[in-house]
C-alpha cells in the first residue's frame, strides 16, 4: 500500500512506471484489467486494498490480565443524592453546598457512586478543601480508578494530614469578619465583596440578621413609586451566596422571607427579575433540606 | 392505530420508577392505560437545535410561564407567556412541535419548554379533553400524511410506469451516466497530478465536482465527494486515507458500468449509493418485513454539510439481525422521530432492499416503558473479537462499499491503555475505540471487569454505544 500512497502523492504524471502492486491477494484482481489507464489501475488497486483491509482486520493482542477493582466495604449514596451529587459537582467553581454534601456524607459513611468518580477526581488541585472532601469517598474504586489518568494522580500520592481539617479553617476569625459585614450594612458602607469572603455556614446570629435585613429590603406595596432598577442592590446580588451559606436552623425563616413578589403596580420586569433570584434561593434552600433528611435520616 | 409506516409507535407507561439514567416520562391515559413518550434530558437535547435552546427553554418550563396548559394521548398545548402570550401545540407520536412565536429555530425554546414542564411538573400539564383547536390540527396533519401516502401508494401500486415516467427514467439513467464518465476523467487528472498538492487547495474543487454530481442526478456521489473533502490535513495519514475513499469511489464507479453483470440486491446496493434513494412508503411495498423483540442499544449523530445524521442501532433478541435506522436533520430542526433508547420492544421493521440489507424503518412497535423493558438480560453478540471480525468480513464480502457495522460483543473489557481506549475479549484480543469522557464513567463503574459491550465499527476504531453492566444497560 505504501507504494501506492506514494505514488497517488507523486501523481502518475511524474511517478516512475512502476506496477502497482500491494502485496495483498488483491493484487491478482487487477491483473485482467491491465488495458486500463494508470490512474484508474491505481485507483482500483488503492480500493480493493482498503476493502480487504476492512475485511481481513487483525485485531491487537493483550494477553495479560487486566486490573479490577475490588468490591467495597461502604455502601454507596442513593440516587437521589446522586442526582444532587451529579449537578454540584458540574458546577464551576465547586460550591459550598457540595462541601456540606460531602460532609454530610462522610458522617453518614457513604461512598460517591461509581458513576460520579471520574467528575469527583476532576477537581482541580486549586480547589484543595473540596478534593480534601473528596477523598475519603473515593472508596477502594476510586483509587482503582485513578491510576489511569496523569491528572487523578493526587489520589494516588495523598495525605489527608497535608490539609488542615476544612472546619478549623472556616472558623478562623469568623467571628470578627462577620461583625466587619455587620457594621458595613448597618453603617451603609460597602459589604457585597466582603460578605463573598465570609467563612460558611454563616453564623446563626449573622443569618438571621442578614435575613431580617434583606426582608426589610425587599420591595413593598407601598412603595409602588420603585423604580425598575430596585434589584441593583448587594441584597438582590449577595442572595445565592446566602442561599449556600446559611446554616439550617434558619432555613425555615429564609424560605418565610423569600417569598415570591405579587405587588400590584410593580414594573412586571422588575416583579420577574426579583422572583426569579427569589425562586433560586428558594430552591437551594430546599435542595439543602432535602440533602440533610435523606443523609441524616 | 393510525398505519402510516413509522408513525405508530405506541409508548406505554406501566409504573413510575426511579432510575437515575431511565427516560422521564411524559404521562398520558388512553383508555384506562397509561401511555407516554420516553424521553431523557439526553433525547430532549437532541431533539433541540443547538444547546442555547436548551437553555433558554429550562428557564420557562417552569408553570408561572403557562397558562391553557393540556395533554391528550395525541397531543400536548398550552399558552406561554413570554414578551407576548404564545400558542404552542406537540403531537406526541412524532415530536411535531409548532409554536406562535417568530423565532426561526424548529423546534423553538417555548415548544421545548413544554415537553420539559411535563416531564418535570406533570401536574401543570393536565389530563385534558382536547380543545376543538388542536383537533382542528390533528385532523389536518392526518389529512395531509393520507394524502401524500395515497399519492406515493399509486405510484407505487400502478401496474405499468406512463410512459412519460418511463422517459424520466431514461433521461435520469443517461445523465448519471454521462456523469459518471465526467467523475471518472475528474478523478483520473486527481491522480494523474498527484494528492500531495491537495493540502494546499480550498475545498472548491470537491464541492465543484460535487454540484457536478448533483446536477447529474447522482446525490449519493456527491456526499461521498462532499465527505472526501474533509480528509486532506485532517491527520497525519491523510493521503492514505483519501486514496482509500477514491479507490472505493473509482470501484463504485466500475461496478455501475457493469452493473447487469451483478446479482441484483447488490444492483439496488449500488444504485441506492449512487442515489436512486426509495422512500419509506416504497420500502414499505418491497422490504423485507422482520418481527422481533428489538433492543435499542444507541445512537450516533454525526454533522454533515447541510445538517445533522443520526444513526440508531437495533440488535434482534431472537433473530440476532442488525438493523440502523437513519434520520437526517437540518441546523435549525429536530430529528422527526425518538427512539427508545436503552429499552427492548417489540417491533416489526422494515430493511430497505439490498445485499445485505442493514438500513430499516420501524413499521410499527409497542413498547411499555416500564423497568422490565429496560435492557438488563445479556446482550446477544459475538462471543469474541474474532467472530465479530469474521461476520464482518462476511458482511464486506457481500457489500464491499458497507463501512459501519454494529459490534457487539460479550464478556469484554473495556480499558485504557498506551493513551487510547481499548475493547478486549475473553481471549486477549482487543480493537480499538475513539476516545470519549464518557469512556471513563463507563470504566467506573464496570471496575474494569468483562461487560457486554455495543459499539459502532468504521473498520478503524469501534464507537462505544453503551455497555451492559450488572443489571442496567448504560448508555455513552
Amino acid at each position: 500500500m505504501d507504494n501506492l500512497i506514494n505514488i497517488a502523492i507523486i501523481g502518475t504524471g511524474q511517478a516512475a512506471a512502476t506496477p502497482f502492486t500491494t502485496d495483498l491477494p488483491t493484487d491478482a484482481l487487477l491483473e485482467p484489467l491491465s488495458a486500463e489507464n494508470r490512474e484508474r489501475l491505481l485507483l482500483l488497486a488503492a480500493g480493493s486494498a482498503s476493502i480487504y483491509r476492512r475485511a481481513a482486520y487483525i485485531p491487537a493482542l493483550f494477553p495479560e490480565p487486566l486490573p479490577t477493582a475490588e468490591p467495597e466495604d461502604q455502601p454507596y449514596c442513593s440516587p437521589r443524592i446522586e442526582q444532587y451529587l451529579e449537578n454540584l459537582l458540574k458546577e464551576t467553581p465547586p460550591g459550598e453546598v457540595l462541601l456540606e454534601t460531602l460532609q454530610l456524607m462522610r458522617q453518614a459513611q457513604l461512598l460517591l457512586p461509581a458513576r460520579l468518580l471520574p467528575l469527583a477526581l476532576d477537581i482541580k488541585k486549586s480547589h484543595a478543601i473540596h478534593r480534601a472532601h473528596i477523598y475519603p469517598l473515593l472508596g477502594k474504586r476510586g483509587l482503582w480508578l485513578s491510576q489511569f489518568q496523569a491528572e487523578w494522580a493526587w489520589v494516588q500520592h495523598y495525605n489527608e494530614q497535608e490539609i488542615p481539617p476544612p472546619s478549623l479553617l472556616k472558623k478562623i476569625g469568623q467571628q470578627e469578619c462577620e461583625n466587619l459585614v455587620t457594621y458595613n450594612i448597618e453603617h451603609e458602607e460597602s459589604w457585597q465583596n466582603l460578605i463573598g469572603n465570609l467563612p460558611k455556614p454563616w453564623s446563626t446570629t449573622f443569618s438571621n440578621l442578614f435575613l431580617q435585613k434583606f426582608g426589610a429590603h425587599l420591595p413593598k406595596e407601598k412603595e409602588n413609586e420603585t423604580h425598575i432598577y430596585s434589584y441593583q442592590t448587594p441584597w438582590y446580588h449577595t442572595l445565592i451566596e446566602a442561599a449556600t451559606a446559611i446554616p439550617p436552623e434558619c432555613f425555615s425563616i429564609a424560605l418565610e422571607i423569600c417569598q415570591p413578589l405579587t405587588i400590584k403596580g410593580m414594573h412586571i420586569y422588575e416583579q420577574r427579575t426579583w422572583n426569579n433570584q427569589l425562586e433560586q434561593f428558594r430552591d437551594i434552600i430546599k435542595m439543602r433540606q432535602q440533602i440533610r433528611e435523606e443523609l441524616q435520616g | 392505530m393510525d398505519r402510516r409506516p413509522g408513525y405508530n409507535f405506541r409508548f406505554i407507561y406501566e409504573f413510575p420508577e426511579y432510575i437515575y439514567r431511565a427516560p422521564t416520562k411524559i404521562l398520558q391515559l388512553l383508555g384506562g392505560q397509561t401511555v407516554g413518550i420516553s424521553l431523557s434530558p439526553d433525547r430532549l437535547n437532541a431533539l433541540a437545535p443547538d444547546a442555547n435552546s436548551v437553555s433558554a427553554a429550562k428557564k420557562l418550563a417552569k408553570s408561572k410561564h403557562w397558562q391553557n396548559t393540556g395533554q391528550s394521548p395525541e397531543a400536548m398545548w398550552g399558552d406561554c407567556q413570554g414578551s407576548v402570550l404564545y400558542q404552542i401545540r406537540i403531537e406526541v407520536s412524532t415530536y411535531t412541535i409548532q409554536c406562535t412565536c417568530p423565532s426561526h429555530k424548529q423546534p423553538c425554546k417555548h415548544g421545548l419548554a413544554l415537553l420539559m414542564l411535563a416531564m418535570n411538573e406533570p401536574e401543570a400539564v393536565p389530563e385534558l379533553e382536547q380543545p376543538e383547536w388542536i383537533d382542528k390540527w390533528l385532523a389536518k396533519r392526518a389529512s395531509n400524511a393520507k394524502r401524500k401516502e395515497t399519492i406515493q401508494n399509486k405510484r407505487i401500486e400502478g401496474e405499468e410506469p406512463s410512459a412519460e415516467q418511463l422517459k424520466a427514467a431514461e433521461k435520469r439513467l443517461a445523465l448519471v451516466k454521462q456523469g459518471i464518465e465526467q467523475l471518472d476523467l475528474w478523478l483520473s487528472d486527481l491522480v494523474r497530478n498527484g494528492l500531495g498538492s491537495i493540502g494546499q487547495k480550498s475545498d472548491r474543487l470537491w464541492q465543484d465536482e460535487a454540484a457536478q454530481m448533483v446536477d447529474a442526478q447522482a446525490p449519493g456521489l456527491a456526499s461521498r465527494l462532499r465527505r472526501m473533502a474533509t480528509i486532506p490535513n485532517a491527520s497525519a495519514n491523510w493521503p492514505e486515507r483519501l486514496l482509500a475513499e477514491l479507490g472505493e469511489l473509482q470501484l463504485l464507479i466500475q461496478a455501475f458500468r457493469h452493473i447487469e453483470q451483478l446479482d441484483p440486491a447488490l444492483q439496488e446496493e449500488i444504485r441506492q449509493m449512487l442515489g436512486w434513494s426509495r422512500k419509506e412508503t416504497e420500502v414499505s411495498q418491497i422490504g423485507e418485513r422482520v418481527r422481533d423483540r428489538w433492543l435499542f442499544l444507541g445512537q450516533q449523530q454525526e454533522q454533515i454539510e447541510q445538517g445533522y445524521t443520526q444513526r440508531t442501532w437495533l440488535l434482534g433478541r431472537t433473530t440476532k439481525r442488525i438493523a440502523m435506522l437513519s434520520q437526517f436533520r437540518t441546523a435549525q430542526q429536530a430529528f422527526p422521530r425518538a427512539f427508545p433508547i436503552g429499552y427492548e420492544a417489540n417491533a416489526t421493521l422494515v430493511y430497505w432492499p439490498g445485499a445485505l440489507p442493514q438500513r430499516a424503518f420501524v413499521e410499527e412497535m409497542d413498547i411499555i416503558l416500564s423497568e422490565k423493558n429496560l435492557i438488563k438480560a445479556a446482550l446477544p453478540g459475538e462471543p469474541t473479537i474474532q467472530a465479530f471480525l469474521s461476520s464482518m468480513a462476511n458482511i464486506v464480502a457481500q457489500q464491499p462499499w458497507r463501512s459501519r457495522f454494529l459490534c457487539v460483543l460479550r464478556e469484554s473489557t473495556l480499558f485504557y491503555q498506551h493513551s487510547r481506549w481499548w475493547i478486549r475479549d475473553q481471549q486477549g484480543q482487543a480493537l480499538p475505540a475513539l476516545s470519549s469522557d464518557a469512556y471513563w464513567t463507563l470504566l467506573a463503574i464496570s471496575g474494569g471487569h468483562p461487560v457486554d459491550v455495543a459499539a459502532e465499527w468504521d473498520g478503524e476504531t469501534l464507537l462505544v454505544l453503551g455497555a451492559k453492566i450488572g443489571q442496567s444497560y448504560v448508555l455513552c
